[in-house]
């Protein structure tokens, strides 16, 4: 006998859970390690228990399903359970075991369950047996049950509405979640593999590219004023010039913030 | 496009219209002074080919005007202008056609008769100048008309759209699939609640498409399909969802559109409760300030959070239909404080009072003939 599956259910009404609940439990080759009423709660449980399998609602408060999994990398098997159906492409696209349309019923939930059986049985599991393993992230993904995290971000941007840019990046912090609003971002910064975001006097760092919070971000407020800078226009004082093509981006606190050719021409065509 | 020479037919039988005019004029310069009809016939037929032509300019003076400018004095005088200009340069072709055929002709007319021709011809010009710009004015003005009652039309047609449209979209799916979802989860806990559900989600739809059939409701009984809402929805999200309806009136003889309160509240319960992890409190509030009626919803915010779709369609099409309904006056204002928004509506009371029905007072059913 293999082991259980271990699955967490997240969903921010109790009476969705609790079918849920009911119908898995009915199913030996099922444990239920954990269940979230919020993204928040989903990020922090999937991190310490390292679930097999993640049945995942999308519209929830404050993160939705598609940020709690673009926060967590390498990103677990998930089978999303919506009301939603608009999403249903995108999340399959992006590798999702499953797709529940609420209301469930009992075996399109046991059916889905033996999609991820019939997946771990040609692939693996998404996650090691025994937690904390050394994981490479650009195995887990396409080529097992899990989501990558490219995967997950355009998941998440395709469920913003009428493609408009983030108003907020997330940030994972061990098991907590931070939300910085676009408009607290003084500069993003970039270094090696990481983003630095400098917000309201601290600096988170996030493991992705400058290029990509670039494109996500709103272009009409943040400028590429360097390689590795992505300046908030509103947060800029002035710009000096020290030589002939050479000028430093003198923000309102008083920080410089080196400024190339180009990034010069790219800030002077907003203005 | 010039309308009379837009198909063959037309085009023919103003041709033939012309042919009568042609007729007349040579007849009167034969009386003027008898001679071969031949000579007639040259010089009438291509004068008047020329001037069936030139008369229909007048379409374009017409058809550049504003209804209301036609038939003015300035607008008459401009015609009686192009009159005489018109008339005038036929006159002078039809000098260069008697200059042109004079020398060729032998024993064509004499100067004194071709003075005479010349002037019956521009009187003749200015008359039939002046028949043409009456017979197209007469054209273009019953034109207009079907134009405007065209637009009104089309008008009413998208107003009554969007009212549908809106009404449509009131029946939200993804309430019904979420709904049906807890009542499958309480079938199997709680049978009794599950039952109740079913009859409260049952109530709300009947409610939904009786009064969405219907142009005026009491809003007693649009209070009453939100009351529905929100218990269908208090199971759903449990102690996030609480709510209060605070009406300090007498409802019962306030008649209302159907379904406009509901959308807001609806869009609360999205913003207040369901984007918010501890939930939050409904509030809704109905006075009565002289003739208007002033209702108010208001939900707690989460500031950081990004709102989705802006304010979201059911305020869109609350608005819409207020500016559709009949006396437009209504008005939608949104108030957001720090932590809360509220949407605030203004609606007139007088013309969406039906008089208490038991003791009509002798001008109500008179001043409700003449409004219908």
């Amino acid at each position: 006998m293999t082991d259980p599956i271990r699955i967490i259910l997240v969903d921010d009404e109790a009476p969705a859970r609790a079918l849920l609940r009911e119908y898995l439990e009915s199913d030996p080759g099922v444990t239920i390690v954990g269940e979230c009423p919020n993204g928040f709660e989903a990020v922090k449980a999937v991190s310490q228990l390292q679930p097999d399998l993640v049945l995942l609602d999308i519209q929830m408060p404050k993160l939705n399903g598609f940020e709690v999994l673009e926060l967590l990398s390498p990103a677990p098997a998930v089978i999303f359970c919506t009301a939603h159906d608009e999403f249903a492409v995108k999340a399959f696209e992006a590798h999702a075991v499953d797709y529940l349309l609420k209301p469930v019923g009992r075996e399109r939930l046991m059916q889905a369950l033996g999609r991820y059986r019939e997946r771990v049985a040609v692939t693996g599991p998404a996650s090691p047996a025994e937690p904390g393993a050394a994981r490479s992230p650009d195995v887990a993904g396409a080529s097992r049950a899990a989501l990558t995290p490219l995967q997950a971000e355009e998941l998440v941007r395709s469920a913003r509405p009428g493609g408009r840019h983030a108003e907020r990046i997330l940030i994972r912090d061990g098991v907590a979640v931070h939300v910085i609003p676009a408009t607290q971002i003084d500069y993003l910064e970039a270094q090696d593999d990481y983003v630095a975001i400098h917000a309201a006097g601290k600096t988170w760092l996030k493991t992705t590219t400058l290029a990509r919070l670039a494109a996500d971000l709103d272009p009409a407020r943040f400028v590429q004023i360097h390689r590795s800078y992505l300046l908030n226009l509103d947060k800029l004082g002035k710009v000096e010039q020290l030589a002939k093509d050479s000028r430093v981006a003198i923000l309102k606190d008083g920080r410089e913030l080196p400024m190339s050719r180009s990034g010069y021409a790219r800030l002077k065509e907003r203005f | 496009m010039y309308p009379l020479f837009a198909t063959p037919t037309r085009t023919l039988l103003y041709v033939a219209a012309w042919i009568p005019i042609a007729l007349a004029l040579a007849a009167v310069m034969y009386l003027v002074e008898p001679r071969p009809a031949w000579t007639l016939a040259i010089v009438v037929g291509p004068l008047c080919m020329v001037y069936a032509s030139a008369t229909t300019s007048v379409w374009w003076i017409l058809r550049g005007e504003r209804s209301e400018n036609l038939l003015t004095v300035g607008f008459l005088v401009r015609i009686l202008t192009a009159a005489i200009v018109t008339a005038l340069l036929w006159a002078i072709a039809a000098n260069l056609l008697y200059t042109f055929l004079d020398p060729r002709l032998p024993e064509f007319i004499d100067k004194s008769v071709r003075r005479k021709d010349l002037l019956l011809i521009f009187v003749a010009g200015l008359g039939i100048y002046w028949l043409s710009a009456a017979l197209h004015l007469a054209f273009v003005i019953s034109l207009k008309a079907v134009e405007a009652e065209r637009r009104a039309l089309e008008s009413q047609v998208t107003a009554r759209e969007a009212e549908l449209k809106a009404l449509r979209s009131q029946l939200n799916p993804h309430f019904l699939f979420n709904s049906l979802n807890s009542i499958m989860s309480l079938v199997g806990r709680s049978p009794e609640e599950a039952r109740r559900m079913c009859q409260g989600l049952g109530d709300f739809l009947r409610r939904t498409l009786n009064l969405g059939a219907r142009e005026r409701v009491s809003l007693a009984e649009e209070l009453d399909l939100v009351r529905h809402y929100l218990e269908i929805e208090a199971v759903r999200f449990g102690a996030r969802l609480t709510f209060e309806l605070d009406v300090a009136i007498d409802l019962s003889a306030i008649q209302v559109p159907p379904l406009l309160l509901q959308p807001l509240i609806e869009n609360a319960v999205k913003h207040g409760v369901a984007s918010r992890l501890e939930g939050g409190r409904i509030h809704l509030t109905a006075r009565r300030d002289g003739e208007w009626l002033h209702l108010a919803v208001s939900n707690p915010t989460d500031d950081e959070a990004i709102a989705a779709g802006g304010e979201g369609m059911g305020l869109d099409n609350v608005r819409r239909r207020l500016r559709a309904s009949a006396t437009g006056r209504g008005t939608l204002e949104i108030r957001r404080r720090p932590g809360e928004f509220e949407v605030h509506l203004v609606l007139p009371i007088e013309g969406m009072t039906i008089a208490a029905a038991p003791q009509p007072t002798p001008e109500h059913p008179a001043a409700r003939g003449a409004s219908r």
